[in-house]
């Protein structure tokens, strides 16, 4: 006979089966919080990748330091590949009144843009979404220079060249604030000419390219075969690095909330299959004496899982879908990207993590089941299953460990997130042993019932206790701490630390700016010169040689950063090494941020050497300053002596506070001062907050999963130690206790269950938020009661109402046949 | 497949030289001693003894459940020591029925489906109608969609006595069928049996610690401390 037909008559009792409900309520779960976690970080990244290829307008990109190499761009050609190129550096350009801007050159070649589209505006208001490059002989220009033009032509280098249109949109044009300098863009082919490109210039050369698939793994391929450090080649994968980050740092955020669900429901999986494996064990013996094969047993016992597990699949899918939609809805904006629709494939990873799940919790005991001894028919009772099965256990904890590299693929984190698992269950539990011990201890000796329940601490109960403990934690942090912490931190920042920033001011207008800022909000600062430089050697050693493989170190060569000069230390600042020189100093000197200095390995009297523009500078470390980053204020990694600088052209920068009962400057500054630029430091505070509290919203519901799961734990618990407790029931009921105080006892244990979770999640809760409040943000912490409240009181209500529905059913048995054995 | 056994068309069963012995805490211990028995077909017979004295454990090595250490039985002419676990199966399905003192239905089945099913594991497929009137018989015509929770004792006993006999079973085992149920109702059940098996002609052994039951077969044996002896 065909199993089929058995499983499918199976089904009918299996739909029913109080055990089986739960096994599909914690697939449903595992399969909801791993989909719309997938769904969501695929549907962004997907998106990402698209907006990629037009971020990098192409799609392969190399990028030299130096004019790429013939043999490259014929290697190019040869595979059929588009091809266009670009130089990008900073200049000064200048217009018909002589007046000087710094801005961002990019000069193209006529194929530029390959992939995206270039769009602009001509003076006569006609917008072009997909414009060719300049031709020769003129420039683009970006909006701040249309007003510093005037329409005229502008000097780039040695070459008068003439505005032709207005740049809206550029594809690749970069971000952050090393491009804040206003975009020119010019033809290629009037590059040499300009004079602008000589020895030394830091220029960064860029050939694009794009084409077919096959054509571009072509050229990868033979790219990588070829010696050429000098280039590195960039595809979609790592373009726009920031937002992958992000990305990635929310997946991981995400994936740890559903792993820790995934987690959860494995233990709520392994319990109510085991209950099932046992009730199902003697029904497995008795198919056998009628004639079943082992096999076809165990066939019988598989396909019914597996049937539950695809019925499962489908709720758990459409209840992912809606959650990502959720998360969708709050953070979707956060990439400014427009969102594909979902995919299937994280429907085939959730299907196939909780069919691991499965098979890693349940696949023993229903082995079990399927051997037990045909014999155990004739045996009253007979058919138990070993309830210590060290096997079971030790694949459960195998399937935990694949189940969190699958999820995180960190050996490291997996390692750290076990310890840290265990160590934290452990902690819970102890926490709960011990205010119950503390409880039992203060309780009055008639309370019977409530001693009763006191004593109930068996491992189980501790384990649930801390799983919620756990969870309720973990949504106290992100719910109601994270917004404490944050205020907390808020209240360290001076106020009058500055909430606007002016960049690219112009020497000629320093004197302007500063008079402004004095006379109408009282400004007692300065303006500071700021010219843009990157560390190229340290004691005559290329820097690259000296710090290659130094990953933090690296991260300041690949940049350029602000240099400024002064005459007198920052107040701001406090020296921590060496003297400040003396006003007019000739030498070049330099001052270091301490950080700075500790990451570089630089001391006092090192001989530092930066590239600026074209040129290249020296000077000694002369003191190391300590700088408090959090007051907001202007600094700097290194200020140099005046002698050092004052001959290469700057800009200057500073920072204002703009009190709310202030006039508003920033319109009066755009006015007067053409080309310089307010940031509002204050909007972008706000703006970071509001992400913050979005993010933790979106955590927050992921958590939820979490939250479902413990419960589902909790019930499967109860399932369980369901006939332990009718007989436990029966007999109080039989020495007088009543029908309403037995149900008084189920509501006190869960109850309090759910309260001493709450509370240790409380107070552990705002423990952490004390060491972050003192470790980390060096600001003080008042602990709020409201985190109490919720924890104690959130606790015991969930608890308590799931246990008491959990336990309706055993309420109801008459005692006399739970003491018959008849259960 | 001409062994001796085979060409003895009278005997059903046949046990030779059975032992058993399972590790206790204080060493092992001999359940079942050097026990031989023979039963023809069509006969019934009765084993008797006090709880304890081995009779389940003679009936599961009898009906091919459990291996012996020691002998060997044959089953409808079928060396048991020559067949594994699931050829012993195989030889059971649709020849051998089994009654035991706790009725094991299997929950969640109704009536009907628990003797349907033994039809479809003996390779009967669309014997319905045969099931239903079995039960019909047994006086459950109206409780054939009744799932085993919401039977009592006697009933569900009796959905056991019509899986057991809807194959017309060659051999019926039954294991103290009256052990859980009221005087009443094992009367009933009893009475049932026999009158079932002597429709189909169907072998018996019968395991009871009651020796009024054991007078209505034809032979009894008397098992003591794990040897049988006859009556
Ligand atoms: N697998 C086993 N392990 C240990 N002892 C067993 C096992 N099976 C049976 N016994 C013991 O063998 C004896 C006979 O058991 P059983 O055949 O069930 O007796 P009966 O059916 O006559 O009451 C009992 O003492 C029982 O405890
Ligand atoms: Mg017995």
């Amino acid at each position: 006979m065909n199993t089929t037909s058995l499983v499918r008559r199976s089904l009918k009792r299996d739909l029913r089966d109080s055990t089986l409900r739960i096994l599909m309520a914690a697939l449903i779960i595992a399969i909801a919080a791993v989909a719309s976690v997938g769904f969501f970080t695929d549907r962004v990244s997907r998106a990402l990748k698209m907006q990629a290829h037009e971020l990098m307008a192409a799609d392969l990109l190399l990028r030299s330091s130096s004019p790429v190499p013939d043999a490259v761009s014929a290697q190019a050609a040869s595979l059929g590949l588009q091809m266009a190129e670009t130089v990008n550096f900073p200049s000064v350009v200048l217009n018909g009144q002589d007046d000087s801007q710094l801005v961002s050159v990019k000069a193209v070649s006529e194929q530029y843009p390959l992939r995206g589209a270039l769009s602009t505006q001509t003076a006569d208001g006609a917008t072009a979404e997909v414009s060719p490059a300049p031709v020769p002989g003129s420039v683009y220009v970006e909006p701040a220079l249309m007003t510093f033009s005037g329409g005229a032509p502008l000097w780039v280098g040695e070459l008068q060249l003439s505005v032709a249109r207005e740049i809206l949109s550029e594809p690749d044009r970069g971000q952050g604030f090393s491009e804040l300098a206003p975009r020119v863009m010019m033809n290629l082919a009037d590059l040499p000419q300009s004079g602008l490109i000589t020895e030394g210039s830091r220029a960064r050369y860029a050939l694009l390219l794009a084409g077919e698939a096959d054509a571009l793994a072509a050229f990868r391929d033979w790219f990588e075969a070829q010696d050429l450090p000098q280039l590195s080649l960039r595809d979609v994968d790592n373009a726009r690095p920031a937002m992958a980050r992000v990305l990635r740092q929310i997946s991981t955020y995400f994936g740890l909330a559903a792993l820790v669900t995934v987690l959860l429901a494995g233990a709520a999986i392994a319990m109510s299959v085991g209950q099932f494996a046992q009730e199902q064990a003697i029904a497995g013996a008795v198919l056998r004496t009628l004639g079943a094969r082992r096999r076809w047993v165990l066939r019988w016992l598989f396909q019914r899982l597996g049937l539950i597990a695809l019925i499962a699949l489908w709720p758990g899918v459409l209840l992912g879908l809606a959650v990502q939609a959720l998360l969708t809805l709050v953070l979707g904006d956060l990439f400014a990207l427009d969102l594909p629709p979902a995919s299937f494939a994280p429907v085939a990873y959730a299907a196939a993590v909780t069919l691991l799940a499965l098979a890693g919790f349940a696949s023993l005991p229903v082995l079990r089941a399927g051997a037990v001894p045909v014999v155990a028919v004739l045996r009253q009772g007979g058919g138990r299953l070993d309830s210590r099965a060290r096997n079971a256990l030790l694949l459960a904890l195998l399937t935990c460990v694949v189940l969190m590299f699958l999820q995180t693929g960190d050996w490291k984190l997996v390692l750290i997130m076990t310890l840290a698992l265990f160590l934290v269950t452990a902690v819970f539990a102890i926490g709960g042993a011990a205010i119950y011990r503390l409880l039992g201890r203060l309780v009055p000796s008639r309370q019977t019932l409530l001693r009763l329940v006191l004593r109930r601490r068996t491992p189980l109960m501790l384990l649930q206790l801390s799983v919620f403990g756990l969870t309720l934690m973990a949504m106290l942090l992100i719910g109601v701490v994270r917004g404490d912490l944050m205020r907390a931190w808020e209240m360290t920042i001076p106020s009058d630390a500055p909430n606007r920033f002016l960049v690219n001011v112009r020497p000629d207008q320093q004197t302007g700016v500063q008079a402004l800022l004095e006379q109408t909000l009282d400004f007692d600062g300065r303006l500071y010169p700021v010219t843009r430089a990157r560390l190229v050697s340290v004691n005559g050693e290329p820097a690259a040689e000296r710090y290659a493989g130094n990953a933090d170190a690296e991260g300041f060569l690949r940049h350029d950063f602000n240099l400024s000069y002064s005459d007198s230390a920052p107040a701001h600042n406090t020296l921590i090494e060496g003297q400040w020189w003396s006003a007019p100093a000739a030498e070049n000197l330099i001052s270091v941020e301490s950080g700075f200095a500790e990451r570089l390995g630089l001391r006092s009297g090192d001989r530092l050497g930066f590239s600026i523009g074209s040129q290249l500078r020296e000077g000694v470390v002369s003191n190391l300053r300590e700088v408090s980053w959090e007051s907001f204020q202007v600094n700097f990694y290194a200020i140099t002596s005046r002698a050092m600088l004052e001959d290469l052209p700057a800009m200057y920068i500073t920072g204002y506070r703009q009190g709310p009962q202030q006039p508003d400057i920033t319109a009066t500054l755009a006015r007067q001062f053409p080309g310089v630029t307010v940031i509002d430091t204050g909007r972008i505070m706000q703006q970071a907050q509001q992400i913050m509290a979005r993010g933790s919203l979106a955590v927050q519901s992921v958590f939820l999963f979490t939250l479902a799961a413990g419960i589902i734990v909790l019930l499967a618990a109860v399932r369980s130690s369901r006939a332990a407790r009718i007989r436990e029931l029966a007999v109080l009921r039989t020495m007088g206790a009543s029908h309403r105080q037995v149900r008084a006892s189920i509501w006190l244990e869960f109850t309090l269950m759910g309260a001493t979770a709450g509370f240790l999640a409380a107070f552990f809760a705002s423990l952490t938020a004390w060491l972050i409040a003192r470790q980390l943000l060096e600001a003080s912490y008042h602990p709020d009661p409201l985190v109490w409240v919720i924890g104690v009181t959130g606790g015991a209500v969930l608890v308590g109402i799931s246990g008491y529905l959990a336990n309706r059913g055993v309420l109801n048995r008459a005692p006399l046949a739970a003491l018959r054995g008849d259960v | 497949m001409t062994s001796p056994e085979q060409s003895d068309n009278v005997s059903v069963l046949s046990a030779q030289a059975l032992s058993r012995t399972v590790q206790g805490p204080e060493g092992p211990m001999t359940i079942l001693d050097d026990v031989s028995l023979s039963v023809a077909e069509g006969e019934a017979v009765a084993i008797v003894g006090p709880s304890g004295s081995g009779k389940s454990t003679l009936l599961g090595l009898l009906a091919g459940l459990d291996v012996p250490d020691h002998g060997d039985v044959h089953l409808l002419g079928q060396s048991l020591a020559a067949l594994d676990e699931d050829g012993r199966a195989q030889l059971r399905a649709g020849r051998v029925g089994f009654v035991f003192q706790s009725f094991h239905l299997l929950p969640g089945f109704t009536a009907l489906e628990n003797v349907t099913l033994a039809l479809e594991l003996a390779g009967r497929h669309g014997e319905q109608d045969a099931a239903a009137q079995l039960l019909g018989q047994l006086g459950l015509g109206s409780r054939l969609q009744h799932y085993p929770d919401q039977l009592s004792g006697g009933e569900q006993q009796r959905v056991a006595l019509a899986r057991a006999f809807v194959t017309r079973p060659v051999l019926l085992f039954a294991d103290e069928p009256t052990g859980n149920l009221d005087a009443g109702n094992g009367e009933k059940t009893i009475s049932l049996m026999f009158s079932l098996r002597e429709e189909f002609g169907s072998s018996l052994v019968l395991v009871t610690h009651d020796p009024a039951l054991a007078q209505r077969c034809d032979r009894s044996l008397s098992m003591q401390a794990g040897k049988l002896t006859a009556l």
